[in-house]
């Protein structure tokens, strides 16, 4: 009984969870489409705090700080998601070649994954954004980049699991390409850890986003982020001390969901069965000697 | 729940605690944070940025010349005041045309090796500034000197340079044209004397050496890269029982708010300009603490307009974009702390200046010219590029503008944020249509704030050259009477302001806490220190 | 203890070269082209950023650039300063500072170096504790594990750039009871050390949480307890003992999170550091000291990764085995597969 009632509540958070991630998102996408940013330079007083005017008071520009949370959220996601797709398909494909090669390929391309996990990637981020500008194109590349290292071992260990499997040996011998055996077979198979992967992904990433905009390479103003927003609060938080609660609360509550989502899939999908549990495959160290090897490289 | 007895005072301990933290410290009433004069008199300065490097002849930056003014002394010095003093030089005079100037130099001045301060060093320093080799970035700044800019391009040997050590107390300098204002420029770093016993060390790999043999009021102690740089009071200096200050310590700190945590901490006596974050500075100035000091800076903060571009190229358009500037609404909201508005170049603090009048108008007037210039309610303007640097209020003053133009005019502004050495890039290159920029000339001078916009000035990124104006500086140079000079002067700011290649903004004001008990530090339009007179008191305490 | 003797097919015996020589030989290949990957890469970035070392505050005459140009060398053609660099840092250097003419690059990285160092390795002890202990008791205390689990969430969920400025408001102005920032006695270290250390800490939590409570499902684990050890024993004498390998695999990801974080902390703290100079020197384009700083953040990250790589092999005997058998394996593969290409291309031959 008890554990039924346990089952019971567990199925509802994540009922609320879900319910909280998506509503988030519905709002960002649509919020700010009712409540657009004004434009700066308006009558309205500046740096005022929570009245009814503005929910959430205004930004040093007079802005009202609801529509820019709104606008910041949207930005937010959309960085945060399109690089996490570009990690992911960036992954899929170098991973999934990965698992399918020869040991010898496979070999020479995980290396390849090595001096990618030996370079210190944020700060060619940080060099990236600096000197070329910042747009939200290269933003997201840039992030992105730096997040698809683990999705390539992510595919590559699923692959490497699933490749001795009767579907897979007949679609070879059918005489599948590489592409087409991935493609048709094995992302199908791949798509729930992946899902579960890019969950726990969009989080850390998100915070990049963040982390880039407190140095002053966000997204190009008027446009703002998530990021750009906490990064105001702390400049202004003596005397604005709202801006950086209503956006960095904001945040840290979404970061939150984000990250007990991620668990809950993994928990509830069981993806470990395919690619090994999600805190060994996050915990994107240097291949360590024996996981990456631990199906043999002479299996085949 | 169950209560457990040792919850309540847990409890209470812990809101006790978080309703300390909460507070702003244990501060004293009235002032900002904490209020503990040091034990010896030592200065701890929060100073900005780290200095490129400690040669006084190779920088121009005002984080490098304060501590040039440290460690060096020119011909003439400044006050806390602002103004100029004898410094090296003892006395000094001109000739009627305010062409050759003589400095008697005091027999007393010393290096720091105990060595005479003779004039043949300031010979050799100048030769060496201007030495393409040495590639001074501040060699500009002695091209008032005859000969000077060909030696700096290469084009004559260092010995053409109109200066000569008669013996080693008397220096003549022959300058290029009359300016009965070079005195005042000796007391720049760049015309500083450097030791001749230094020549051929060129300070590199330091911190591996001594520390460099100067002749101002400070020796240098230590110098770690964006951690301290302290200095300390040199035996040597001839004015050295005018120094009260044991030591001074720059603290080289690059966030703002970081700066003000540490005033507030008590660990920082002074916040030099630029150093604290405007919100901060606006609050602290309406609550009126005593510590806060506000003064106007020699600067202007304008926009320049690339003229060289469509729409831009045409005058009505840069007209009707100015009148539609709204200053005030910028300097209240943006900056706010001593920040003025302002639709002139030229400070109007400058002694006996009186600005030109310029022709006004409202929004209709301005959407009037727009038409006039062919596009009616902004139609057929591409969006404007605005470029600006990221960091400090510059973001905020490009999306303000771009609200206030979108709306009167409809003009769109794409405010386009890069670092600064790209800015430099775009800006030397013309792709931009709008650009922030700041002048803050070295001397309180009308002409230093115009010649910006003088053709061929590397500094005019406009595009735009102006025969009568660049005839009217090059007269003012050759008159020697100062109310005629600024009469010319004047006519040559009213032609630039009504062809507006640029639209000037606000003038500037430094905000800069000084704890109470420091004497001596006047925060002035130059940002300058002397150092004599400056003054720890130890013993202070709160009044009651 | 001896090198594993390897025995080939064709019966002779031969030790390797060095003890794990297969592992180390894999280190060094993937060295080498990451640290010229590296010098390329930021070479190349740097080159192409627009704007050069320059005057910050005002534009210079045309001389006066072509001066400083030629200074640095900088009016040579590209290809010619890359080599240059090249040569230059065989020899150890980097030439001079863009930024800081009168000090080399190298210098300006050196004396960031320990700052950062005594930063880094704080931070990592404070995640340590908080991570090991906060995952130990999550799975040792079932009833403490929503506190930790929420705890640790947050830790991940705040920035680094609030968080520090957070402690100085409350902990140092508030309370006085730290410096707010600088450098220069131990006491300058704690809230940089918190800050870096606590979200750090707060992934290090969920992860221990996970591969503990793993481990303690083994059957080596269910056995222990069934013998009665009690459960911190049972934790300490197994359950870690089986993880441990697994935390080596994390230090890369912790490692990576305190490099990136340095960067912020450094700047808000006032810490005389690598990752503030790095910051710096990338806006004032001091192509010296930014390429540098690159250099030395993947050389910190390749030493650290050869000795996790290492430690794996000691703490684990089986992995040990394991190794030398795939090596063999390998090996004979290698081998049976060039035999069979001879053969066949014999065949095809004849």
């Amino acid at each position: 009984m008890s554990m039924k009632v346990r089952r019971l509540g567990r199925d509802t958070l994540d009922l609320l969870l879900l319910i909280f991630l998506l509503g988030g998102a519905v709002v960002a996408l649509l919020g700010a489409e009712f409540f657009p940013t004004e434009l700066a330079g308006t009558v309205e007083p500046i740096a005022q705090g929570p009245s009814f005017r503005h929910i959430l008071g205004t930004d040093t520009l007079g802005r009202d700080m609801l529509a820019r949370l709104l606008e910041g959220m949207r930005t937010t996601m959309g960085v945060g998601i399109g690089a996490t797709l570009l990690a992911i398909i960036l992954g899929s494909i170098y991973g999934g070649l990965a698992g399918l090669a020869g040991p010898r390929t496979d070999e020479a391309m995980m290396r390849g994954v090595d001096v990618g996990f030996a370079l210190p990637y944020m700060f060619l981020v940080i060099l990236l954004v600096s000197f070329f500008g910042r747009s939200m194109t290269l933003l997201f590349i840039a992030l992105g980049l730096v997040a698809w290292l683990p999705l390539a071992r992510v595919v590559r260990a699923g692959v490497r699991n699933l490749r001795h499997e009767p579907f897979l040996e007949a679609a070879r011998m059918m005489g599948g390409s590489h592409g087409y055996v991935l493609r048709a077979h094995l992302f199908p198979q791949l798509g729930t850890p992946l899902v579960v992967y890019a969950t726990l992904m969009l989080p850390v990433v998100m915070m990049q986003e963040a982390f880039l905009s407190f140095l002053g390479l966000g997204v190009k103003p008027p446009m703002a982020s998530w990021g750009t927003l906490v990064a105001e609060g702390v400049e202004r938080m003596e005397t604005a001390p709202w801006i950086l609660i209503v956006a960095g609360g904001s945040l840290a509550l979404w970061l939150i969901g984000l990250h007990l989502a991620g668990d809950r899939l993994a928990r509830r999908l069981n993806v470990h069965r395919t690619t090994g549990t999600p805190e060994k495959i996050m915990a994107v160290g240097p291949a360590p000697d024996g996981q990456d090897q631990e199906d043999g490289g002479a299996a085949s | 729940m169950k209560t457990r007895p040792w919850n309540a005072p847990v409890i209470s301990l812990l809101l006790l605690l978080v309703t300390a933290a909460c507070g702003s410290g244990d501060g004293t009433a009235g002032y900002i944070g904490r209020v503990h004069p040091p034990k010896s008199p030592v200065l701890r300065v929060a100073s900005g940025e780290d200095p490129a490097g400690l040669d006084p002849t190779r920088y121009h930056s005002q984080n490098a010349w304060r501590v040039a003014r440290l460690l060096f002394e020119g011909l003439l010095a400044f006050t806390s005041e602002g103004h100029t003093t004898p410094g090296v030089a003892s006395s000094w005079s001109a000739d009627t045309e305010a062409r050759v100037f003589t400095f008697h130099l005091r027999p007393e001045a010393r290096w720091s090796d105990g060595s005479r301060v003779r004039a043949g060093d300031f010979i050799h320093s100048w030769r060496r500034t201007l030495d393409p080799s040495f590639a001074s970035e501040a060699a500009e700044t002695l091209y008032t000197i005859r000969g000077a800019r060909l030696i700096n391009e290469g084009a004559a040997g260092p010995e053409t340079l109109g200066a000569r050590a008669v013996s080693d107390t008397v220096l003549v300098v022959e300058l290029e044209h009359p300016d009965p204002g070079f005195p005042a420029r000796t007391a720049l770093p760049p015309l500083f004397p450097v030791p001749p016993q230094e020549t051929a060390r060129d300070y590199l790999n330091w911190p591996g050496g001594r520390a460099p043999i100067g002749n101002g009021p400070f020796v240098l102690e230590a110098w770690r890269l964006n951690d301290r740089l302290v200095a300390r009071r040199s035996d040597t200096y001839w004015n050295r029982d005018a120094i009260e200050l044991e030591r001074v310590i720059f603290y080289p700190i690059t966030d703002k708010n970081t700066t003000v945590n540490l005033y507030r901490a008590g660990e920082i006596d002074w916040t030099t300009a630029n150093t604290i974050p405007v919100d901060q500075a606006r609050q602290f100035l309406g609550a009126g603490a005593s510590e806060v000091h506000v003064s106007t800076v020699y600067a202007t903060y304008y926009l320049e307009l690339n003229t060289r571009r469509e729409p831009l190229s045409d005058p009505r358009v840069r007209r009707a974009l100015e009148l539609t500037t709204s200053r005030e609404e910028i300097a209240a909201s943006i900056f706010g702390a001593g920040h003025r508005p302002s639709r002139v170049m030229i400070t109007t603090d400058l002694p006996d200046w009186t600005a030109p009048e310029i022709a006004g108008g409202d929004a209709e007037t301005a959407r009037g010219l727009l038409a006039d210039a062919g596009y009616p309610g902004g139609e057929g303007i591409p969006p404007l590029i605005y470029i600006y640097n990221t960091g400090g209020p510059h973001g905020a003053v490009a999306e303000f503008l771009q609200g206030t133009w979108q709306r009167q005019l409809g003009i769109r502004i794409e405010p386009t944020p890069m670092d600064y050495p790209s800015m430099e890039e775009r800006g030397r290159r013309g792709d931009f249509h709008i650009m922030r920029s700041i002048w803050l000339v070295d001397l309180p001078a009308p002409i230093e704030f115009l010649e910006v916009l003088e053709g061929g000035n590397p500094n005019n990124l406009t595009g735009w050259r102006d025969s009568t104006y660049d005839a009217l500086l090059e007269e003012a140079r050759r008159t020697l009477n100062r109310q005629e000079r600024y009469a010319l002067l004047r006519r040559a700011e009213e032609r630039l302001l009504t062809d507006v290649p640029i639209i000037p903004l606000l003038q500037y004001a430094n905000v800069q806490l000084i704890k109470p008990y420091v004497e001596g530090l006047r925060p002035n339009p130059l940002d300058v220190v002397g150092w004599a007179g400056v003054r720890v008191d130890t013993g202070w305490h709160p009044p009651r | 203890m001896a090198p594993p003797a390897v025995t080939d097919n064709t019966g002779e015996e031969r030790a390797p070269l060095l003890p794990f020589s297969p592992l180390l030989r894999r280190r060094l290949l993937t060295a080498l082209p990451t640290l010229f990957v590296i010098v390329t890469l930021t070479f190349i970035l740097t080159r192409a950023a627009p704007g050069g070392p320059f005057g910050k505050e005002r534009e210079m005459p045309e001389a006066v650039r072509e001066n400083i140009e030629h200074r640095y060398g900088l009016d040579r053609p590209v290809y010619e300063q890359y080599l240059r660099f090249w040569g230059n840092l065989l020899i150890g250097s980097l030439g001079p500072s863009f930024q800081q003419p009168e000090r080399s690059a190298f210098g300006v990285l050196i004396e960031g170096l320990g700052p950062s160092l005594i930063v880094g390795l704080s931070a990592l002890l404070v995640a340590l504790i908080l991570g090991i202990g906060g995952g130990t008791l999550a799975v040792l205390r079932p009833a403490s594990t929503p506190v930790v689990s929420i705890a640790a969430l947050v830790a991940l969920a705040v920035p680094v750039f609030v968080l520090g400025p957070m402690l100085v408001r409350f902990v140092a102005i508030g309370l006085g009871l730290l410096p707010a920032a600088l450098w220069g006695s131990p006491s300058h270290v704690v809230l940089p050390a918190l800050t870096l250390g606590i979200p750090v800490g707060g992934a290090l939590a969920r992860f221990w949480r996970a591969v503990l409570a793993e481990s303690i499902e083994l059957p080596e684990c269910i056995a222990a307890r069934a013998r009665g050890l009690g459960e911190w024993q049972l934790v300490w004498r197994h359950a870690a003992r089986k993880s441990l390998p697994l935390l080596l695999n994390y230090i890369g990801p912790m490692l990576a999170g305190l490099v990136t974080g340095s960067v912020v902390v450094e700047k808000i703290f006032s810490i005389p550091g690598m990752g503030r100079c790095f910051i710096d020197s990338a806006l004032a384009r001091d192509y010296p000291v930014v390429i540098g700083a690159t250099l030395i953040y993947a050389f910190i990250l390749l030493v650290v990764h050869t000795l996790v790589d290492l430690s794996h092999l000691r703490l684990d005997p089986r992995l040990r085995k394991e190794h030398t058998e795939w090596t063999e394996a390998d090996r004979a593969l290698r081998r049976k597969r060039r035999a069979a290409a001879r053969a066949a291309k014999q065949s095809r031959g004849t």
